[in-house]
């Protein structure tokens, strides 16, 4: 049992957490919910003993605690499952579960064989099928988040948090997850969710806080409780609709065209996208959709097909070839290849318009007009509501959904006319996902034609004109706007 | 729809912040350094020392300022020393065996460097080979090139003229060969700082994939880089040319280990992103006017390593440290 008691943090003078209280027992689930800088992390991260309280108690099984350093929050039975995924990539599954708890016989060398069945054990109860002797870093990330839960789990804690663990899993994975949550629920543990899927929220949680601004404001029970209620405790007000209305912007002509175009795990296939259209791509993690988009952009080899903009045959070899022609392409990982986060954010809003040496920045001599530059980046700022003391800020320092602005306002700076989103709001809070449903239709009421990639089906539903749905490298469906997810589903 | 509040912490310090602090460390850690051996020896703070002390920086100083390029990358160039008396070897032949005028024969010396900054180029950018591992290979090569021209024999007896002009200065205040330096030093900050390339440059150095993503040709800026930094140890060679009044093959050896330490002193991390010319500049003074104390205060060279080894480790510890602490 987990008791929070009048808890207070700050930062530099900052009051990020002001008297927290509330009380999780043992077989409930409780739901932490809030915008990003609410506080869910910075009180998850006292809890694990990576921060200390300023004030106010902790207190596990009614014993009050202070937590040094994460092993002894460890030592207490307490377990997170982070969303960035921390294993490693050249060591085997196995040996990553058992990492920092190592199994050793009587010599006190590595017991390989019971290590291995304990760990099978763990994936069995599972339901997980994975080959525990194959390196952790083949698995792509959806995967090596179940067995980040696994890591967990054998380390057979009393209180489990999940920090956003469905950020990277596909509709099944997600519903398994879910039964284990369950089980979980059933034998007894204490389960803290935090996540910003607020259907998850109201389908498995048996109570629920709701931070703002570092405040409770509302600690409880989720009878009677849907999606509208927690958003209003989390914005102090009602949001009205979630998702644009659709106006249709599509035009006649063809903005861009794919024909007969594959390689590798992708068939060759064909799709077409108008200007003013969104055309939203569904489908399984691992069908192919990031793969397509790569390779139209350049960023990998295709070996069939061709590719038109406007009617015109072209030659896209590198991601640099696909700047010049217009096309953007925000990337489904910010860390890894959407942004330079330690860099600021002037540097990395103008950096593609740089590269195309745009005359907005870029003067004679390959020179950067300064003048210009702070412009172009203020103007971005502004116009995306992008939240930074100052622009000369690290990129890293700033939260999920404002790094996920500067990286479409990179795009939209270079004046790209094709953009392709690639799971857009992964991992962002609820006001800024809303805020870039509004940026994609508005980017398409100006003509611009776009795909926007997504495992998150009502995502599409509620954002796109036409959902294309691709199925292991091929596209085998497509609807129009007004379908039901189930459709879609039975599709993939 | 509903403005949303800047529930935003500020409490992690901006790029420029950080920046600014290392500098104003380092800055007093040279003045420091001025003060304690003014005080601590009659012959330093004099206006010959000064000459001095500025003729014993430039060959140093502008390889400092092409290292800074490399280092910004992520990469690192091992084969700067070499270079360096590769340049010197070929230059003097060129000038004393084959009779060839000065301007020819520095552009052949020039050359030297061009070519194994393409050598670095090509394998570190299009073959994929680490930086570290590429140069300390075309390290080995060029080292060996330069003993196998002339057998291992220096090369003397250079043109009239030319140890005049590593001599000489403006006045009795800045020698011809710090001017060199310092013009470099200013050309390549502003080019870092104010151009395309130079954002290029910080952009591959932080994410080489988000920069490839943004539209940059990453493997052309880095293959641009290597060339750019083998050229500027070409001059650095035929500085040293002239300071050494001939060709020799080992010159210069070692000497990428004083332009690293510097740069990273100045700020640079060796995983890419940071660095700046000026923080590099400035370590290259604090490791130069630390040796010539030094000397100055008759301590041996044994100690002198050792003293400055620990004046690096010291200055990156608390780089590190500052580093740290704004991040919590």
């Amino acid at each position: 049992m987990i008791e929070f008691r009048n808890i207070h943090k700050s930062f530099f003078g900052n009051m990020v957490l002001k008297d927290i209280c509330f009380k999780v027992n043992p077989g409930e689930i409780l739901a932490l919910a809030g915008q990003n800088g609410a506080g869910k992390s910075t009180l998850m991260k006292i809890l694990s003993g990576i921060y200390y309280p300023e004030s106010g108690q902790m207190l596990v099984d009614d014993v009050p605690v202070s937590f040094h350093d994460t092993i002894e929050a460890d030592a207490k039975g307490i377990g997170i499952v982070y969303q960035e995924l921390s294993g490693v990539p050249h060591l085997s599954v196995s040996d990553n579960v058992v990492l920092g708890k190592d199994i050793k016989t009587k010599m006190h060398f590595l017991d390989f064989k019971k290590q291995n069945q304990e760990v099978q054990e763990i994936f069995d109860q599972l339901g997980v099928d994975v080959d525990i002797n194959r390196k952790l870093g083949s698995y792509p990330a959806s995967t090596q988040q179940l067995i980040e839960i696994a890591k967990v789990l054998y380390k057979t804690p009393k209180v489990v948090v999940f920090d956003e663990p469905t950020t990277s899993l596909t509709t099944r994975e997600r519903k398994k997850l879910f039964e284990v949550m369950d089980k979980m629920r059933e034998d007894g543990l204490t389960i803290i969710f935090i996540t910003h899927y607020l259907e998850e929220i109201v389908k498995m949680a048996d109570k629920c806080v709701v931070l703002k601004d570092g405040s409770v404001t509302y600690y409880g029970s989720m009878e009677g409780k849907g999606e509208p209620e927690i958003i209003s405790y989390m914005i102090g007000q009602n949001i009205g609709n979630y998702y644009p209305k659709l106006v249709e912007y599509t035009a006649k002509d063809v903005a861009l065209e794919l024909k007969n175009f594959g390689g590798g795990i992708v068939s060759p296939c064909d799709l077409k996208v108008h200007h003013g259209e969104v055309v939203g791509l569904a489908g399984l993690i691992g069908s192919g959709r990031t793969e397509l988009m790569h390779m139209l952009i350049g960023a990998e080899k295709h070996k069939y097909g061709d590719v038109y903009l406007n009617g015109k045959k072209v030659r896209i070899a590198n991601p640099s070839s696909a700047l010049e022609q217009g096309i953007a392409y925000i990337n489904e990982d910010r860390r890894t290849g959407g942004l330079n986060l330690t860099m600021s954010v002037d540097f990395n809003i103008a950096l593609s318009s740089i590269a195309k040496g745009k005359d907005n920045v870029v003067g004679t001599g390959g020179f950067i007009n300064t003048k210009k530059e702070q412009e172009l980046c203020a103007k971005m700022i502004e116009q995306l509501e992008i939240k930074c003391a100052s622009s000369q800020q690290r990129a890293l320092t700033l939260s999920g959904g404002n790094q996920q602005k500067i990286a479409i306002a990179k795009w939209i700076a270079s004046e790209a006319n094709i953009y392709i989103f690639d799971e857009p709001t992964k991992g962002i809070d609820v006001l800024t996902k809303s805020r870039i449903y509004d940026i994609i239709r508005e980017l398409a009421k100006q003509g611009a034609a776009i795909i926007v990639i997504s495992s998150y089906n009502p995502e599409l539903i509620g954002t796109c004109d036409r959902i294309e749905v691709m199925s292991k490298g091929n596209l085998v469906a497509s609807f129009k706007a007004g379908v039901e997810e189930h459709e879609i589903l039975l599709a993939q | 729809m509903v403005a949303q509040r800047n529930t935003e912490r500020t409490s992690n310090s901006t790029k420029h912040h950080i920046l600014k602090s290392q500098l104003a460390t380092i800055l007093i850690i040279l003045a420091l350094l001025i003060v304690f051996f003014a005080i601590g020896s009659e012959g330093f703070f004099t206006i010959k020392n000064c000459y001095n002390i500025l003729q014993q920086i430039a060959v140093i100083g502008i390889i400092t300022v092409a290292q800074t390029f490399v280092i910004i990358t992520g990469g690192i160039d091992l084969s700067q020393g070499a270079v360096i008396g590769l340049t010197t070897v070929i230059t003097a032949m060129c000038m004393v065996d084959f009779g060839l005028s000065i301007p020819i024969a520095i552009l052949l010396g020039l050359l030297v460097g061009v070519i194994i900054g393409v050598l670095n180029g090509l394998l570190i950018a299009y073959l994929g080979l680490p930086a570290f591992i590429a140069t300390l290979g075309s390290m080995s090569v060029t080292e060996a090139i330069a003993l196998l021209v002339k057998g291992g024999k220096d090369i003397y007896n250079l043109p009239q003229g030319i140890s005049e002009f590593a001599q000489q200065g403006i006045g009795n205040v800045i020698p011809n060969i710090a001017i060199i330096m310092i013009i470099i030093a200013f050309v390549m900050h502003i080019f870092l700082k104010h151009t395309c390339f130079g954002r290029y440059i910080y952009a591959v150095g932080s994410n080489e994939q988000s920069a490839r993503f943004s539209g940059v040709k990453t493997k052309s800026v880095l293959f641009r880089t290597y060339v750019l930094a083998g050229f500027l140890c070409g001059i650095a060679g035929i500085i040293m040319m002239c300071r050494m009044s001939g060709g020799v093959a080992i010159a210069g050896k070692g000497y990428q280990m004083n332009s690293i330490s510097a740069v990273v002193i100045g700020g640079g991390s060796l995983f890419g992103g940071e660095g700046s010319i000026t923080g590099a500049m400035v370590g290259a003074f604090i490791m130069t006017i630390l040796a010539n104390g030094l000397q100055i205060m008759g301590v041996s060279s044994y100690w002198q390593q050792l003293i400055t080894g620990i004046v690096l480790v010291g200055a990156v510890l608390m780089d590190t440290m500052r580093r740290k602490k704004n991040l919590n």
